[in-house]
């Protein structure tokens, strides 16, 4: 078993390298793969002219590079991050909005919009309004006493409601000539809005978080028992916290980067799921390239189906509506076990 | 990378840059106005029509430049950095509030693109977009002429309507949505039409954020009792006087319900466009005809003939005036 999931993971590296590359490739201005490499190397090649080599080394590396990065590190973060909820809430139609984090994330990146705010503060805003979001959901399950993990559920679809309320009422006093064709990209994900620098700045935490729900993958095996992982000596809530505020961090920073792509926490986690069981421990990397490669090649579509591009969130839902009805269809001969 | 504001005492030079023109405007309002200066610099359009606004476009645009690729616009989305480099344009020209990049400052560099940022605002703008346009296409005589029309329009405007006091000016409703029940705020550039033709918006200037469209009840239509209702929606015009509510209204009684022409978009907003210029004429024609003894086709000619190069006919007259009152 540990021989097949270590091709598994192999194969999935393997294709998301392949897919990086095609990504690279792949666009509206001609780059075929001698010039790449060669761009990719530092060498000019003698029979370019000077400013097509300039634009085509500043689509490779301004363009193409930095939605790819971002597209492989936002797909491991919401996969990884709906991976985690699904196992935690034994749930399988969890995924990274369920505490509230994606409604948080779009009203601050709304009231930053309507109050003029430079884009490094509207991030943080969105990053603030996320978290902001899950506090109340931990806050308000943490109030009522029954079955926790049935409480934090509906405190998340509270607060998700509660959003969607300060949601319209900004609405209503936006002036939708100014605010929205600024906030529909962030609305429905645009990887074109992830430059290197906001790459940089949120790598370090996403990895931190990254790293600690790869950790938390044996802990989670034991939390989709239920009350019982107590019996197995493990503080149920400290672990079931570092997953929350981890998985949080990791869709918060997406947010940041991208702004708001549906679809791919909750089709990948099972879909990796069918590929490799439900081992949270080899569970959680594979879902992480999948989901990295999926994001990827989503985008990928988006910037050459059409001369215009279609929102993520689009693309996203069509490639993962169908996936998800497929493998509703295989799980229900399978019955799904959590 | 040059910017290039459209200012006031813009003074036509002679073009600088060798190449010939191609120029990308950021979403439609701006592309119209490349193709009013110069139809063969337009290199891409913003949104593909569909439906009656395809037929009309059909109509009144040049056959070869309609056919141009369709690359998405600024603010409805869509804008590919690759497709717009592979249309070589020399010049990107927007007139929007978006904060995004349209591409980054060294591509725009290497690919030799200016960006001009035209001035988006009031009608009165139109004439300095229309000369800065001029330059980019290399053709700043047109511009000027095109831009001394709008200003005359303008100014024969404002000397018709612009001395009626207030308490004898129309009161406008502007029924924006198919079911009449969402209208524009006033002050605001989706409501210019009304103020320009001397009108008065029923609906009070927005909030202070400036949201620009709001829904209505039916209670505050009644109250405030528009003297006249300009619709937006052809369906919805046609039904106005047997709707409950809306047939109580005296504006409706009495005929004054008009449906806003829309050859070949509409003259009033969504876009908003320098279509408005007519519609302003158009609007102040309806509200006070006394004023307006030639009716509104004569400047529709002209404005059709200047910034559209196109000679209304029969056939194309129909089309714009078809049901242009809905009420007898």
């Amino acid at each position: 078993m540990k021989k097949r999931n270590g091709l598994i993971l192999g194969i999935l590296a393997a294709l998301l390298l392949v897919i990086a590359m095609g990504s690279l490739l792949s666009g509206r201005y001609p780059i075929d793969l001698p010039q790449l490499l060669q761009l990719l190397c530092g060498i000019k090649p003698s029979t370019m002219p000077d400013n097509q080599y300039q634009i085509m080394r500043e689509l490779v590396f301004s363009v193409r590079l930095p939605r790819m990065a971002a597209g492989m590190l936002i797909g491991m973060a919401l996969t990884m991050s709906g991976t985690t909820f699904q196992a935690m809430f034994r749930n399988p139609l969890v995924s990274p909005e369920l505490l509230g984090v994606m409604g948080g994330a779009l009203c601050g990146l709304m009231l930053g919009f309507m109050l003029g705010f430079s884009l490094p503060l509207i991030q943080l805003m969105a990053l603030g309004g996320g978290l902001i979001a899950v506090s109340i959901t931990l806050l308000l399950a943490h109030a009522y006493r029954g079955d926790r993990l049935l409480i934090l559920i509906l405190s998340g679809i509270i607060t998700g409601g509660l959003f969607v309320v300060i949601f319209k009422l900004l609405e209503y006093k936006m002036d939708e000539d100014k605010i929205m064709p600024n906030l529909i990209p962030w609305a429905m994900g645009d990887l074109g809005l992830a430059h290197g620098h906001d790459i940089l700045l949120c790598l370090p935490p996403l990895a931190l978080a990254l790293v600690i729900l790869l950790v938390c993958g044996k802990a989670l095996n034991a939390l989709t028992l239920g009350e019982e992982a107590a019996t197995l000596g493990l503080n149920p809530t400290f672990w079931r916290l570092l997953a929350i505020v981890a998985a949080t961090l990791a869709a918060s920073l997406s947010v940041v980067m991208a702004g708001i792509i549906a679809w791919i926490g909750l089709v990948v986690p099972h879909l990796s799921r069918l590929m490799v069981g439900q081992d949270n421990r080899i569970l959680l990397p594979v879902s992480a390239l999948t989901g990295a490669g999926l994001l990827v090649l989503a985008d990928d579509l988006t910037r050459i189906a059409m001369v215009r591009e279609l929102p993520l969130s689009v693309t996203m839902a069509l490639l993962g509506i169908p996936l998800f009805l497929i493998l509703l269809c295989r799980m229900g001969k399978r019955e799904c076990n959590l | 990378m040059t910017f290039l504001l459209a200012g006031s005492t813009f003074a036509a030079a002679p073009p600088t840059d060798p190449r010939p023109p191609r120029l990308i405007g950021g979403h439609m309002s701006v592309s119209w106005l490349i193709y009013a200066v110069a139809p063969d610099t337009l290199c891409a359009w913003n949104n593909a029509n569909v439906g009656r606004a395809l037929e009309m476009q059909k109509l009144f645009v040049r056959p070869d430049v309609l056919a141009k690729e369709v690359v998405g616009s600024r603010t409805m989305g869509g804008m590919n950095t690759e497709s717009l480099l592979l249309q070589k344009p020399t010049a990107i020209i927007l007139a929007d509030f978006v904060r995004r990049e349209i591409m980054s400052p060294s591509l725009l560099k290497n690919a030799n693109i200016e960006v001009i940022n035209l001035k988006f605002g009031k009608l009165e703008d139109y004439p300095d977009s229309l000369r800065a346009i001029g330059q980019a296409a290399h053709a700043p005589e047109r511009a000027n002429r095109l831009a001394k029309f709008v200003e005359n329009l303008l100014s024969d405007l404002h000397q018709r309507v612009g001395s009626i006091p207030d308490k004898q000016r129309v009161k406008v409703y502007y029924a924006s949505s198919p079911n009449g029940m969402e209208t524009a705020a006033g002050n605001t550039v989706h409501d210019y039409v009304i103020s320009y033709a001397g009108g008065v918006n029923v609906f009070p200037p927005g909030s202070a954020l400036n949201k620009v469209r709001f829904k209505v009840t039916m209670e505050q239509i009644l109250e405030y009792n528009p003297d006249v209702i300009i619709v937006n929606d052809r369906e919805f015009a046609g039904k106005i006087r047997s709707l409950p509510g809306w047939s109580h209204l005296p504006a409706v009684k009495n005929g004054k319900v008009y449906l806003i022409p829309d050859a070949p978009v509409s003259w009033m907003d969504r876009p908003v466009s320098m279509f408005q210029l007519l519609g302003a004429w158009w609007l102040a024609t309806k509200l006070y005809p006394e004023k307006f003894p030639e009716g509104y086709r004569p400047m529709t000619e002209k404005f059709f003939a200047n910034m559209l190069q196109v000679k209304l006919d029969a056939e194309k007259w129909r089309m714009i005036a078809t049901d242009p009152q809905v009420s007898p």
